[in-house]
């Protein structure tokens, strides 16, 4: 007969064999009480509060080029990092306080994406997602065409909130997209928290894992973008906790749960491709795990089901609506794991780490942060998983965490290739969810729970804090290059230091003057605008395969331009002559793997104006619009 | 927008966040989860995610009705949701509220009021972000000049317009060419920032090749500052 799986809260005291007592948290009279106060929750709130004030004030001097912005910028993420780390790591804590300041610092991080891009979308991602709910909004229907990444109108789910809420409140799309994914952030912290709880039997371990979660590289800006993945990885969060917790319930209650589970099922894999697949992988190692640790029984068959009801809803969803995400992901990881076995046997060069694409190099003093924070976790992971394996045999959600994790360094040598760094970058937010509560179980156990006098006690909090500030301060440094990390002054081909007023303006022109619909060719940056604020159809190499940077880098307008102008069914031509003041930071202008112009030693460099204005000299082509930076010409007859 | 306005925009945006995010989600919970059976953070939890899980599957029920996504739908949705729930729920809709105002009372004033200054704190930085968005995008000055052919065929007149988004008034001269001949004196034009102006220009005499407009700075006078053309 299999032995019950141990995913109830217990509180793991000291050593193996240590005895075992259930914890407050299913007590709902001591859970729920805020007998004694919030504790110190209200003065930590205060001073990370301080911190989101200190970046807002690093910002604002970044935006105008003045020096000091990167201090105050650390200085106030540390501010609401560290003293939450150090309070949630101290023996004694309450459960409510320790939850609710994870909660503040999860809300606070998110703050930090609001004031970093406060008045309007600018992160690349968050256009592709705008699109597609505006088109929900106007026509009232799902699965419109979208221009900029038609993957996006296939997993609906995030636009369906957002409209929603816009329809039923009539507010600004910006304004809905920024609270759906503001309350998606406090949803995910709760989740978190709560699956961490159930997992580490403890609410200090839960309460570490949940912030050694927040370190994770897309954590603060990527996970905190207007786009499917915000609110796909809350909904894993929820998915398992409620998985775990279900076991622990019967009659209604445990309906309600199981009525989660459903609900969150289909909603997920209505939001986020990977996210639905990760889950699926997790549900399929976390029975392997019950099995090989004779944990089954009635839980077991409730997971079983939800994975037979994930594989059911994903592939129905796959075959009649989204065959797309096959031809959008497999090329990515094709390339990438070549490319990573090319570098392994030597035939390949691994990519630049900390190199931008004008190929400034990032300060030192980040790349070492960068690779002392990876060291540390790797570090943490070679004490934590093993003990994890060795100790926590009680619980199969434990141990699957813990084989979940040893995907970590593979993910991190991805990063060493160009068409796998992407990847990476994606699989932090599944790969953190695995390793916080197995690192946060193992600190707890080895490092915290030490018996000693107080003094000692301090001493093990302030190591563990500092090793918290390398780990967010890398984390950090990961997940963005120094120039997109604070705003600032427009630079050429560089997202959201490229989205500025004339750009807005000539979209918005184009929409007025021209009307929308017109099929328009622009770089990578104004395509976003002219699709968003110019309502026009941008024609690119990735959706419509036509070469649309050959028309811009032509050194004449010669018949086979124009035979591309033709295939694309060009009505416009948008020439942004920045492109030629400038290198482009992510490495192209237009699309990847575009021409690059370089010098003798291979440093890019902008492309020649003349190759810009070319378009001047064409009998068969108007100059309609001229802003200064940025010429619309009109296509209708240049290839008659 | 004025200070009213956002007032407004704000207060519905919340209502409309609470009648999808919260409202059908808390129904179920208080109908699926007697007193006592759930710790609040978990009522939480569940509040939020039901409430989405059950509003993106309503959204593709909702894709197959003839009325599709909007307004009128989703109110229909969340009070069918919610009403349904409320059966089930049997008066226990206002229960976790009434509990949570209790143990509310039981935290310290000078908590609360710690709480309330870090919630303003937190405001204070987003509008410091929001004004230093602005400014930066104000110091970023320009002039839209643009061109159209008033009718279809031959260039017998032209729409021409100017948009000011220069950080100051500035006064301008507008120069219209038919095949290198001015079709007009030159065109005083003054704007103040954020001003635009535009005009249908008639063409005389024969229909010209190319027509081409050229916009001067009155404090630049010899140098082209904006220039646009159609051509037939």
């Amino acid at each position: 007969m299999s032995a019950p799986d141990r995913t109830l809260p217990v509180r793991a005291v000291a050593g193996a064999g240590a005895a075992r007592q259930p914890a407050a948290a299913d007590r709902v009279d001591v859970a729920d009480s805020f007998r004694g106060g919030l504790g110190m929750l209200p003065l930590l709130s205060l001073l990370g509060a301080l911190g989101l004030l200190l970046v807002a004030l690093g910002f604002n001097r970044a935006r105008v080029g003045l020096a000091g912005a990167d201090l105050l910028f650390w200085g106030g993420m540390l501010c609401i990092a560290l003293p939450a780390v150090a309070r949630v790591a101290w023996r004694g804590v309450g459960r409510g306080e320790t939850l609710l300041t994870t909660v503040a610092v999860g809300v606070l991080l998110y703050l930090v994406k609001i004031v970093h891009s406060p008045i309007r979308f600018t992160f690349f991602d968050e256009f592709s997602h705008w699109s597609a709910a505006m088109h929900v909004g106007a026509s009232g229907r799902l699965f419109g065409d979208n221009t900029l990444l038609p993957i996006a109108a296939e997993f609906p789910g995030l636009h369906i909130i957002a409209t929603a809420i816009q329809s039923v409140s009539g507010a600004e799309l910006f304004l809905v997209g920024a609270l759906t994914v503001g309350v998606a952030r406090v949803l995910w912290t709760l989740a978190l928290f709560l699956l961490f709880e159930r997992i580490a039997g403890s609410a200090r371990a839960a309460g570490l894992a949940t912030l050694f979660y927040m370190a994770n590289p897309s954590y603060l800006f990527f996970h905190g973008q207007f786009a499917y993945e915000s609110l796909a990885l809350p909904l894993v969060a929820l998915l398992l906790f409620a998985l775990a917790r279900a076991e622990a319930l019967s009659g209604p209650a445990r309906f309600g749960m199981n009525l989660a589970v459903v609900l969150g099922v289909g909603a997920l894999v209505m939001v986020h491709h990977l996210s639905s697949y990760a889950l699926i992988v997790f549900l399929v190692v976390w029975l392997f795990a019950s099995w090989r640790l004779a944990r089954a029984g009635a839980a077991q068959r409730a997971r079983q089901g939800t994975l037979v009801f994930a594989l059911v809803v994903t592939l129905a969803w796959l075959v009649y609506f989204a065959m797309v995400v096959v031809s959008y992901i497999s090329p990515h990881v094709e390339s990438g794991v070549a490319e990573l076995f090319g570098i392994l046997f030597g035939q390949a060069t691994p990519r630049e780490l900390f190199v931008s694409g004008t190929g400034d190099t990032a300060p030192l003093g980040e790349r070492l942060v960068g690779f002392a924070s990876v060291g540390l976790i790797c570090l943490a992971l070679a004490a934590a998983v093993p003990w994890a394996l060795r100790h926590r045999r009680d619980s199969a959600l434990a141990w699957t965490m813990a084989v979940c994790a040893l995907a970590y360094p593979a993910a991190m040598a991805l990063r060493l290739t160009t068409a796998g760094a992407e990847i990476a970058v994606r699989t932090s937010g599944f790969l953190f969810l695995a390793m916080a509560p197995v690192i946060a179980m193992a600190a707890e156990a080895l490092w915290l729970e030490r018996p000693g006098p107080r003094p000692a006690q301090a001493i093990r909090v302030g190591i563990l804090t500092l090793a918290a500030a390398v780990i967010v301060t890398g984390g950090v440094v990961l997940g963005f290059a120094p120039w997109a990390r604070l705003p600032g002054p427009y630079q050429v081909a560089a997202d959201t230091r490229s989205v500025e007023r004339q750009g807005i303006a000539a979209a918005v022109w184009m929409q007025t003057v021209l009307g929308p619909g017109n099929r328009v060719a622009a770089d990578r940056t104004n395509r976003l605008l002219v699709a968003t604020y110019g309502q026009q159809t941008p024609v690119t190499n990735y959706r419509d395969r036509v070469d649309i940077a050959s028309i811009y880098y032509a050194e004449t307008l010669d018949e086979r331009v124009r035979a591309t102008i033709r295939q694309g069914e060009l009505d416009y031509l948008l020439v942004d002559l920045r492109m030629s003041r400038a290198a482009p930071q992510l490495g192209h202008y237009i699309e990847d793997g575009e021409l690059r112009f370089e010098d003798a030693d291979g440093r890019p460099l902008p492309v020649p104006e003349r190759l810009l204005r070319k378009f001047d000299d064409d009998a068969r082509i108007d100059r309609v619009l001229d802003s200064g930076s940025i010429i619309v010409y009109d296509l209708a007859r240049s290839t008659r | 927008m004025n200070p009213l306005q956002s007032v407004v925009e704000i207060v519905g945006l919340l209502a409309g966040a609470a009648l999808i995010l919260v409202a059908p989600g808390y129904a179920i919970v208080q109908a699926c989860f007697g007193p006592g059976t759930l710790p609040r953070a978990e009522r939480a939890t569940l509040m939020i995610g039901i409430s989405i899980g059950a509003c993106v599957v309503g959204g593709l029920l909702l894709q197959y009705l003839p009325w599709g996504l909007g307004a009128a739908t989703w109110l229909a949705f969340v009070a069918a949701v919610v009403g349904a729930a409320a059966v089930f729920a049997r008066g226990r809709l206002a229960a976790p509220l009434a509990a949570l105002a209790g143990e509310l009372r039981r935290i310290p004033a000078v908590q609360l009021v710690c709480l309330a200054g870090a919630a303003l704190v937190a405001l204070s930085a987003v509008s410091l972000a929001v004004s230093g968005a602005r400014q930066q995008e104000q110091r970023a000055a320009f002039t839209q000049l643009w061109i159209q052919p008033a009718g279809a065929g031959a260039l017998g007149a032209v729409t021409v317009g100017v948009r000011s988004d220069e950080a100051v008034p500035v006064r301008y001269t507008l120069r219209l060419l038919a095949d290198g001949a001015a079709v007009q004196p030159d065109l005083p034009i003054a704007l103040a920032a954020g001003e635009s102006w535009s005009s249908t220009i008639p063409i005389a005499g024969p229909a010209p090749e190319r027509v081409e407009a050229q916009l001067y700075r009155a404090d630049q006078p010899g140098a082209i500052y904006r220039r646009v053309f159609v051509q037939r």
